[in-house]
């Protein structure tokens, strides 16, 4: 047996031995390990376990708790699992393929805080791109139409109707100077004393002898002309008045009638916004919508790396297989992805209560073993609802046409204190309501679709707004708390960053109701206190006006008074000439008579 | 380097079974062609160290053919694959593959299957030949020099000692 080198064989049995012995006491360390890395490669940020014990009849492992960091807020995990416990198929392993048929995950918890930082680049800027976005989603802005002070708004804005009968007012006062002149030019003292000391020597002459009565006969002709002229300027004059008159009249009435116009504009101005051409929904909910698609997106890059490969990968491993070979694969009679667990149980202590379910077909190529993961999550015992379901499917089993799908399901939550809107403009609170909710959305071709429908019952409003306020705003708050029940409807599409969301409700509607019965009804406590105002402003000059009028028109009767008076001398006149002509006549007559007779009588 | 060469000329000149040094060689070509960390690399180190094979021996030759490799990957690729893709040969490749021991020992590999495919055709070859080559050494070349001015002188002078010490 001298072929045979005995210490040799020896030396190869201690040796194995070591190797096998050295695997077994550090095989929970080295798994450690390699998990640690291999996690921690795949998330970006720290991936820590306490300790891994492996169990070998069956091969299996025991890793207790288990922290996988949030990339993006490196003080948080983003999942804390108590323990995670499974069996592991040895056959497969020893072809580097983790193939597990039975896997329980205990205590799992999302966003728990981290003793340690997880980060492995320091990324400073994170938490500041949170506080913005909030701050970017509470406030929005509620279309304001807060209606002015109308005692502000008389003194500032300029009114029509003031204007003119701060005309008229000018037009008045000229007009009425004007009328002055007329009148006193009709009413000079010195004229008509001269018209009556012509009229009295007229009247005497008329009496006198024949040369006399001659001078008083031509006398009364020039009196007569006089006075026709005179009677033709107070006509003329009252004509004057008549077209002034007229025309004062008509902006009289223009300028009584200006303050409605007034109302009328002015309300035009600070017009109410129509309720229906406003999208309250939107604006309500919209920023909510964009918030919850974003924690969505964060959710979908967070298990991408575990459900698909990144092209980047892709490439790394091609390369990697050319440097070292090319390992050709064959048809198997049993295929198993290289990373594989058939069914995992879960349990896990979210912030909204615990919830029990199950994850299936867990692979790292869906393609091999045919089947979609499937996630399925269902409340137990929830405080404040009926039931909460959660289920997705990552369907890649073929790569070009692969897709994921999410369903949730919340039936009657009973929500308090809900802050809809923390908008300054706006702040909304539902006090109580009952919600229940169905969501169904579908990632394919790097393109999000889906629907959400969600009924609220029994909703009570709270807000920041008195109802004695103006704004837009208290009225829409006022608007709120006769609401009760109503629907919001969600349809979403388009890529993640860039997503067109449609939210309709019938809340529109119900507000849009109770918003035009409330702008109907400050619409007309603002034309009242308008008209009032603008009544009360314009008093004192339309009484002056009507003052100045009421002058004017005394200057009017003067003026007729004066007319007849001239008129009534001028037929006085007129008579005592026809009178004396005619006595003249008479007396001449006689005078022939008497002449004829004597000579008749001699 | 120095050193293992010194070391084979001693081998080579000792009363070492040529066939122990032949073997060796035929054994370090597989493992060193081959890529190291493989399940018949394993079988290799058995039969290394349960038969008196020269340890000096495989591993000189180990070097030797390790260096050797990086130079031939690429043509064992291509030899590999070529073999692995022989429809022929699919339906053997295919229960292979599907044994677990099998698929560990790395068969489907193509640098592996090609590398082992050309050291195992190899190995009897080469044992037989540096089995003739020592033996013919030993009776033609080592006999002149031994008798050998420069060899005696050498082997008497502290010079070859002290290099062989320097370079260990």
């Amino acid at each position: 047996m001298k072929a045979i080198r005995w210490p040799g064989f020896i030396t190869f049995t201690v040796l194995t031995t070591m190797v096998v012995a050295g695997c077994l006491l550090f095989a929970g360390t080295i798994t450690k390990s390699i998990l640690e890395t291999t996690l921690t490669s795949i998330n970006g940020a720290k991936a820590n376990i306490d300790s891994v014990k492996i169990t070998y009849n069956p091969l299996g492992l025991n890793i207790n708790n288990l922290q996988i960091t949030d990339p993006e807020r490196p003080l948080t995990n983003s999942v804390q699992i108590t323990q995670v416990r499974f069996s592991i198929s040895l056959g497969d392993l020893l072809l580097k393929k983790i193939v597990v048929d039975d896997m329980a995950m205990d205590g799992v918890q999302i966003d728990t805080p981290r003793k340690s930082s997880g980060a492995i680049n320091k990324e400073k800027n994170s938490k500041k791109t949170d506080t913005d976005s909030e701050k970017s989603i509470a406030d929005f802005a509620v279309p304001d139409i807060a209606l002015p002070d109308v005692g502000d708004l008389i003194k500032k804005e300029q009114l029509n109707s003031e204007k003119l009968i701060n005309d008229l007012n000018t037009d008045l006062d000229s007009t009425q100077s004007n009328w002055k002149i007329i009148r006193d030019d009709l009413n000079d003292k010195q004229r008509w004393d001269s018209f009556h000391t012509r009229y009295d020597k007229i009247k005497a002459d008329m009496n006198g002898n024949t040369a006399q009565r001659v001078t008083a006969l031509n006398n009364a002709k020039s009196l007569t002309d006089d006075l026709k002229s005179e009677i033709k300027k107070a006509q003329q004059a009252r004509k004057q008045f008549d077209e002034d008159n007229n025309r004062l009249s008509e902006k009289f009435k223009t300028a009584k009638n200006a303050p409605k116009d007034d109302i009328k504009h002015l309300k035009e101005q600070y017009k109410l916004n129509d309720p229906n051409a406003q999208n309250i929904t939107q604006l309500l909910f919209g920023s909510q919508a964009a918030e919850y698609l974003a924690i969505a997106e964060k959710w979908y890059k967070r298990i991408k790396p575990y459900i698909e490969d990144s092209p980047e990968e892709k490439a790394e491993k091609e390369a990697h297989q050319r440097k070292q070979g090319m390992n050709v694969k064959f048809r198997e009679f049993n295929p198993k992805p290289d990373f594989y667990i058939r069914k995992a149980s879960i349990e896990a202590l979210l912030p909204r209560g615990q919830f029990t379910g199950s994850i299936t077909e867990i692979s790292s190529d869906q393609s091999i073993n045919k089947k979609p993961m499937h996630i399925l999550l269902s409340g137990k015992n929830l405080p404040h609802r009926d039931s909460e379901t959660i289920s997705a499917e990552f369907n890649y089993i073929n790569k070009n046409k692969g897709y994921s799908q999410f369903d949730y399901n919340i039936k009657s939550y009973q929500l308090e204190d809900v802050s809809i809107s923390k908008s300054k403009a706006l702040s909304l609170t539902m006090q109580k309501g009952l919600m229940s909710l169905d969501l169904s959305s579908r990632l394919e071709n790097a393109r999000l679709t889906g629907i959400s429908k969600i009924d609220f019952n029994q909703v009570q409003f709270k807000t920041n707004k008195e109802s004695t306020e103006k704004s837009f705003s208290s009225m829409m708050a006022t608007s709120f708390s006769g609401i009760n029940r109503f629907n919001l409807n969600a349809r979403f599409s388009g890529s993640l960053h860039d997503l067109n969301i449609n939210l309709q409700s019938n809340l529109d509607n119900q507000l849009g109701d109770q918003l035009k019965t409330q702008l109907k009804q400050r619409s007309q406590q603002f034309e009242d206190q308008l008209k009032s105002g603008i009544d009360e402003k314009l008093k004192a000059p339309l009484a002056r006006i009507e003052d100045k009028r009421q002058k004017l028109d005394q200057l009017k009767t003067d003026v007729d008074n004066l007319e007849k008076e001239l008129q009534a001398k001028l037929d006085d006149i007129e008579n005592r000439i026809k009178q004396a002509n005619k006595s003249s006549t008479e007396k001449k007559k006689d005078e022939l008579q008497d002449k004829l007779k004597s000579k008749l009588k001699r | 380097m120095f050193s293992q060469i010194i070391k084979l000329f001693r081998v080579l000149s000792s009363e070492t079974s040529p066939m122990q040094i032949s073997a060796a060689f035929a054994l370090s070509m597989i493992a060193g062609l081959t890529p190291l960390i493989s399940l018949h690399n394993i079988i290799v180190i058995f039969l290394l160290l349960i038969f008196r094979i020269n340890l000096a021996a495989f591993i000189l030759g180990l070097t030797f053919f390790t260096g050797m490799a990086y130079l031939l990957d690429p043509t064992f690729h291509k030899i590999g694959y070529s073999i692995l893709s022989n429809q022929d040969l699919n339906g053997l490749w295919t229960e292979l593959y599907n044994i677990t021991i099998w698929r560990i020992s790395g068969f489907n590999n193509t640098i592996t299957m090609g590398s082992l495919f050309i050291s195992l055709l190899a190995f009897l070859p080469v044992l037989i030949l540096t089995h003739v080559l020592i033996k013919r050494y030993r009776t033609h070349i080592l006999i002149h020099l031994d008798n050998s001015r420069i060899f005696r002188l050498l082997k008497s002078s502290k010079i070859l000692t002290r290099l062989i010490s320097m370079s260990e």
